[in-house]
């Protein structure tokens, strides 16, 4: 138990890091130098020593946005196999709840982007409302998949020590699959190329961004942080499917962060080589990923 | 839930998004049945207990919903939710039992909602065992409340986001108070039970287990021990994202301390004189996802374009139709409506003839019985 809850520690305070890698890789396809590796926590605490400017449109729901956001960020760690050891906490069925949990933090961030009483955040948060509603279609058809090779329900089941591989054992090649259809739900969820663009300033290209255009100082950093949280735990998912070995712990660990580095090369690498679909592509985008789940479904349905 | 999207009626908004409710319903009612049918009974009541759980809940968060646009009629005088905005600001009270309804119809932890739909999809992912033709008809479920559930999302953030959150549209939100305190009371009752069930359902869930026990399917009582669990588990992750939250508050006033906090107006992006008529809408809003859904929901717009070239004044209007009422009412109402008209002779309004129809029955009934 204490590990776990130092595991948890160890995740939230490394999360930083790998947003980090991501601006470094892009950096690299540009032929540039890039921020250093360590950049977004000088972010971090550089947003905590300011103060905030709020508009004078907004009331209580403004300022409860970045605390609900970061904290279902934080929560649904808990429930999370970090490095393939077992969650802080896990129980039947706290996937379903850890993904609302992520819709809650939804809900609110939408709330508070409509308060600025500003055409750019309602244009984030109408956007905002629509694609996670395919990526819950998609994440839902996952569950489905899995649940029925394993018959449980619940992360600790999936994603910590040997059940990965033996979910790779159970399904084979479908899996392959699902570890795209994670990457695209990851792409979609954290506001990446080829869905949203987190460089753009060009709010008619935003979602994420644009939606978290009036937070300021302090408040602005529960909201990065909450972001990179919810980064770290995409990247889990996918990192614990693509490498999912149960060795000595050093290894583990080792081989657990290494996937953490090798998925946000690869988002980087994607930032870097495609363009940000035109905005009704993006849901045809976001429906492959259900086809890719919903397809794994049924050829697996031959081997069981 | 897509036609409720589409509407600018509090009222209706409302009314279509209670019919996405029923639907809900019967999904945990037809997983049950489908448990019952296939010999399981584990599936069987978290099924049932769903279904029943959601009826329950969904006559508080309604009733709670519909009174509050019901406070928005009497204090701002209209229900047209793009004539509205801000209103959280003027109607403190209304808007925070209003929030709390939205989150508990998205179904979002740690409310009530929640509780219903989590056992709904626990009852369809034991059905995922089943063989091939319940196999489908599981899977159709789960999404189709996935699927929901993020309409539903959608739609309530809307209904917040457009309503109360924002600037007011016009003079008449501007103007608009809160008053009745009896009404307010109520409405507090009800956000209370949607938290209270949403933290604690082990108090409310004997009332549906009762229900499914009353159903006469021959369970032991051991079929239930699982439910009540459950039910401890949503309390303990509840628990969990309170404390979570605490935690955070306290972090971030430990960071506030001492710091400067500053006022002043949003952001415009240079824009010189932005207008509060510059907000999104509520059909803009919606239109993106209307768009996906063209098939079954198309929408009528009446948009006549600017002539000449510079900003002049022009309207837009979005109706969205209802193919279900467009159908009924071509191939069942006209039809009805058109017979019915031919016989309008009867009701002429003299009541001399009145009283001789009255006779007649008398007469016919005392003959014939």
């Amino acid at each position: 138990m204490i590990e776990s809850i130092l595991l948890f520690i160890l995740a939230v305070l490394t999360a930083p890091f790998f947003s980090g890698i991501i601006l470094k890789v892009k950096a690299f396809f540009g032929g540039k130098k890039g921020p250093p590796l360590l950049i977004q926590y000088f972010t971090l605490i550089k947003l905590i020593q300011k103060g905030s400017v709020y508009s004078r449109s907004t009331t209580l729901m403004f300022r409860l946005g970045p605390v609900i956001s970061l904290c279902s960020a934080l929560t649904v760690l808990l429930f999370l196999p970090i490095a393939g050891h077992a969650p802080v906490f896990s129980f039947h069925g706290d996937v379903i709840v850890v993904l609302y949990l992520l819709g809650l933090g939804r809900f609110f961030t939408i709330a508070a982007a409509m308060d600025t009483a500003s055409p750019f955040e309602g244009m984030g948060a109408a956007r905002e409302a629509y694609f996670p509603i395919i990526c819950e279609a998609a994440f839902f058809m996952i569950l489905i998949l899995f649940s029925r090779l394993t018959g449980e329900l619940s992360l600790t089941a999936y994603f910590s020590g040997q059940n990965p591989l033996s979910l790779w054992h159970l399904a084979g090649p479908p899996l392959l699959f699902v570890v795209f259809a994670f990457f695209i739900i990851l792409l979609t969820e954290n506001s990446r190329v080829p869905v949203d663009d987190p460089a753009t300033h060009l709010e008619l290209t935003m979602i994420h961004e644009v939606m978290v255009l009036d937070h300021s100082g302090p408040d602005f950093g529960l909201i990065e942080l909450g972001s990179f949280c919810k980064l770290l735990f995409y990247s889990t998912l996918i990192s614990r499917l693509i490498l999912p070995f149960d060795l000595n712990p050093p290894l583990t660990f080792a081989s657990y962060f290494a996937g953490l580095a090798a998925v946000s090369v690869a988002v980087g690498v994607t930032e870097s080589v495609m363009a940000r679909y035109r905005m009704d592509k993006v849901p045809q985008f976001i429906l492959t990923s259900f086809a890719l789940a919903f397809f794994a479904t049924i050829i697996t349905l031959e081997f069981i | 839930m897509v036609y409720a999207l589409g509407q600018h009626d509090l009222k209706r908004l409302l009314a279509y998004s209670s019919v996405e409710n029923i639907g809900i319903i019967l999904m945990g009612l037809g997983i049950g049945m489908m448990g019952v049918s296939s010999g399981n009974p584990a599936m069987a009541v978290l099924g049932f207990t769903g279904g029943f759980l959601h009826v329950l809940n969904h006559s508080i968060f309604k009733s709670l919903l519909f009174m509050g646009a019901g406070m928005v009629l009497h204090g701002a005088g209209t229900r047209s939710i793009d004539a509205l905005g801000g209103l959280l600001k003027k109607m403190k009270i209304t808007g925070t039992v209003v929030i709390i309804g939205s989150l508990a119809i998205s179904g979002l932890p740690p409310l009530n909602g929640f509780v219903g739909e989590f056992l709904i999809y626990l009852g369809g992912f034991k059905g995922l065992a089943l063989d091939t033709s319940a196999f489908i008809m599981n899977i159709v479920a789960i999404i189709s409340l996935a699927v929901i559930g993020g309409l539903a999302l959608a739609c309530f953030t809307k209904v917040v986001g457009v309503v109360f959150q924002g600037e007011p549209r016009t003079r008449a939100a501007e103007k608009a108070t809160e008053k009745g305190s009896t009404m307010l009371v109520a409405m507090v009752v009800l956000a209370a039970a949607c938290v209270l069930i949403g933290i604690f359902p082990g108090f409310i869930i004997l009332l549906p287990l009762r229900a499914v026990a009353s159903l006469g399917l021959g369970f032991e009582p051991a079929v239930f021990e699982p439910v009540i669990k459950i039910t401890e588990n949503l309390t303990f992750a509840a628990m969990i994202f309170l404390s979570a939250l605490l935690l955070v508050v306290l972090i971030r006033s430990f960071f506030y301390r001492g710091k400067l906090i500053a006022a002043s107006g949003t952001w415009g992006c240079g824009f010189t004189r932005p207008t509060v008529k510059m907000q999104y809408t509520g059909s803009s809003y919606a239109s993106f996802i209307l768009d996906f859904f063209r098939p079954v929901a198309s929408l009528s717009e009446e948009h006549p374009a600017i002539q000449g070239r510079f900003p002049a004044k022009t309207h837009y209007k979005s109706h969205i139709n209802d193919i279900a009422g467009l159908h009924m009412n071509r191939v069942v109402v006209d039809p009805i409506m058109f017979f019915f008209d031919k016989l309008r002779w009867i009701q002429h309004g003299d009541i001399h003839l009145y009283i001789g129809y009255i006779l007649l029955a008398i007469v016919l009934l005392l003959f014939f019985i």
